[in-house]
């Protein structure tokens, strides 16, 4: 009797241990850690991206009515109007310049960030990231100020009384406004993976390339960057895909010539109440995204496999 | 391959923030030797090297090779064949490919080029691993590879930085004599950092004992253990006993000398030492330990009782862990064989005898 008594003390705190335990697995398991995130992306993404998405292949009727029947004619229309061909490519084109761009000006400050001392990595990395904290509308208006085109932009300002030019650039309202504006907000996006990458480099690689014979550049070539490549596409995709999808700024420092899908978009579902046609821009600008993630995943996978080879 | 000469003159490395890493090291390295850096961490072994490299831009100093200073000259006209301590092989291309960098930099043609990649891989004996990836490799295999790496471009010296660093015991003393036999068939002259001393003995004509930049000594092998200058190098290579000593008389090269602990010493060879303050080291495997006859036994010069604190098994050798009547320690290493395999050996707490040989009395000057 009193054997069994203390045998139900000594078991009974170890099974209700033994549940939590459980509860503790069952509640800390990933699908449960992810739940809340998959049902506020179900609602307010997944439904509402794939409903866009059907309304490019439904009809608009008189009323404003979207439904049946169904039709690819939006998306020829697209192909068909020089227009949207104008705007796609160029929105290619700005994106494609401000990856290349960001690229090539993220690698010596990735670099920086990453072999510099301390103070020097943190002043950087202030100066990267401290865009981010400023709205994109405010950083347009910005631009507005210093690349205006009169002789009293900030720019032109400078550059005339310094005699550098005696005429002012025209670079507010054109393509390479919109270049220069988004490179300043997405540049962060390229540094970021780009130096998480280089950090994982061992100096002894690029020092062993030195010795054998390779100068600055070709070790630059050979070594450093197919060894970053992972994460120049990171930073190249990531670019790509924000930059591709501004509207903000083509709006506001970009000129007739360089708008790009975004502000179509807009045009179509705000002023001529398309939405059929507003959702197929949409929808191929996702899919240009998608192509461009696709192009970089098939380019790492590729090295992968060649690693695993043999 | 022509071998070159290798002379360090006034080497001098200060990092900002005043550390003093390397200072005015002057050295020569005759052609087709190996040296060893050797000293214990941060001394400033890695910092000698690389500057050697070109890795590092010296502070002052020059370095001159084959007659020639090229302190000034890039890294990559050095012609250097490094080996890193974590190997550092390119990662992305595979050991053919690895090999082939070199002289690809070189714009050695594609079919002399795999040639020599087949020939730098046959030496190593990974002749049947080109194709693989470095990570596909045993850490042993990588640094052959890296040595194909090096050697392969005809390099006018060899720099090793801990190159063993990463193998176990066994495989790293196959590698020495591998690297040794390669480094003397070739006539390579090496330089090689390391804080093993084995390695160091091993491996090395000369031996160059760093300690906290500046270079202590540097003799062949066999001289820095019997002939340590000062005391940090004796206590360094080898353990060692060490008496604090005054001069009391001398005779030519000989000398009597009284230590601090009252031990009486018998040196027979002062060398080059001057003054009367001096210190005597003795190495452990020179005293021999005899159990004490009676309490009021004499004691004469090189002799000296003291009590066993430990006695450790060491395979074939016994190491006596002793402590004299003044509270010095001092180790005394004696073969098992000798010591009669256990019927005459001293335990822990038994008083004894030690005594040596005058001979074995080496004097360090204190500066
Ligand atoms: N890049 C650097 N900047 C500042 N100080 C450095 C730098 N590299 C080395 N030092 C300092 O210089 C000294 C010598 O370093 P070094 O790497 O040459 O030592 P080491 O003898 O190779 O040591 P170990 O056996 O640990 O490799 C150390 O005090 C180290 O902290
Ligand atoms: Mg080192």
């Amino acid at each position: 009797m009193s054997d069994f008594a203390t045998m139900k003390q000594a078991t009974a705190p170890r099974d209700g241990a033994l549940l939590w335990k459980s509860i503790e697995r069952r509640l800390f398991s990933p699908g449960i850690l992810i739940l809340p995130l998959a049902i506020f992306l179900l609602f307010f993404f997944f439904i509402p991206a794939i409903r866009l998405m059907t309304f490019s292949v439904m009809t608009q009727n008189a009323q404003g009515v979207i439904g049946a029947p169904f039709t690819l004619a939006h998306y020829i229309r697209f192909f068909e109007v020089d227009l949207y061909q104008k705007v796609l490519w160029s929105t290619i084109r700005i994106s494609l310049i401000t990856s290349f761009l960001a690229a090539i000006l993220a690698y010596p400050v990735a670099t920086v960030l990453v072999r510099g001392n301390i103070a020097l990595t943190r002043i950087i990395t202030l100066i990267v990231i401290a865009p981010l904290a400023v709205s994109v509308v405010v950083r347009a208006y910005g631009w507005q100020l210093i690349l205006g085109n009169g002789p009293t932009g900030l720019l032109n300002y400078v550059l005339m009384n310094l005699g550098i030019i005696e005429s002012p650039l025209a670079i507010l309202f054109s393509d390479s406004a919109v270049v220069i504006g988004s490179l300043h907000i997405f540049f962060p996006m390229m540094v970021l993976p780009l130096s998480s990458a280089l950090g994982k480099i061992d100096p002894n690689i690029q020092q062993a390339a030195r010795t054998l014979g390779a100068p600055a550049w070709k070790v630059f070539v050979r070594v450093t960057l197919p060894l970053s490549l992972p994460g120049l596409l990171a930073g190249f995709t990531l670019v790509f895909s924000l930059a591709s999808a501004s509207y903000v700024i083509p709006a506001l420092i970009g000129g007739p010539g360089s708008q790009m899908l975004g502000n179509m978009v807009e045009q179509q579902v705000l002023a001529v109440y398309d939405w059929p046609f507003g959702a197929t821009i949409a929808t191929i600008l996702v899919l240009i995204v998608i192509l461009i993630n696709a192009i970089s995943m098939k380019l790492l996978g590729g090295r992968r496999i060649k690693a695993n080879a043999s | 391959m022509k071998s070159v000469e290798v002379r360090l003159e006034k080497l001098t490395k200060h990092y900002l923030g005043q550390v003093i890493a390397v200072d005015n090291v002057s050295l020569t390295v005759k052609a087709g030797e190996i040296l060893a850096l050797l000293g214990p961490s941060g001394c400033g072994k890695t910092t000698c090297l690389r500057m050697i490299a070109g890795l590092v831009d010296p502070t002052s100093g020059e370095i001159v090779v084959g007659g020639k200073p090229t302190t000034h000259t890039p890294v990559h006209r050095r012609n250097v064949g490094m080996l890193f301590q974590n190997y550092a092989l390119f990662p992305h291309m595979t050991v053919a490919e690895n090999v082939a960098f070199g002289l690809e930099m070189r714009g050695v043609g594609k079919a002399a080029r795999e040639k020599r990649v087949r020939d730098a891989l046959d030496l190593v004996q990974l002749n049947t691993f080109g194709d693989r990836l470095p990570a596909q490799l045993s850490g042993g295999q990588q640094q052959r590879v890296a040595l194909a790496r090096a050697l392969v471009i005809e390099p006018s010296m060899l720099l090793l930085d801990e190159p063993l660093g990463a193998l176990d015991k066994g495989l790293r003393e196959s590698m020495q004599v591998e690297i040794r036999s390669l480094q003397q068939r070739l006539g390579l002259t090496t330089i090689m950092v390391t804080h093993d001393q084995d390695e160091a003995l091993t491996m090395a004509d000369q031996i160059a004992v760093m300690h906290q930049g500046n270079l202590e000594q540097i003799a062949p092998a066999g001289e820095i253990y019997r002939k340590p200058k000062t005391r940090f190098v004796a206590g360094f290579i080898g353990a060692s006993n060490f008496f604090e000593a005054t001069v009391t008389a001398r005779n030519g090269h000989a000398a009597q000398l009284a230590a601090a602990s009252g031990v009486s010493l018998q040196a027979e060879d002062m060398g080059s030492v001057q003054g009367d303050k001096v210190i005597v080291t003795v190495r452990p495997e020179a005293v021999t330990v005899a159990p004490l006859v009676g309490e009021g036994q004499t004691t004469g010069a090189n002799m000296a009782v003291a009590t066993v604190e430990q006695v450790v098994y060491r395979g074939f050798m016994l190491h006596y862990y002793l402590r004299l009547a003044n509270g010095e320690p001092m180790v005394a290493y004696r073969q098992t064989q000798t010591e009669g395999f256990g019927n005459v050996v001293s335990a822990a707490g038994d008083r004894v005898l030690l005594s040596w040989a005058s001979d074995a009395n080496h004097v360090i000057q204190i500066n």
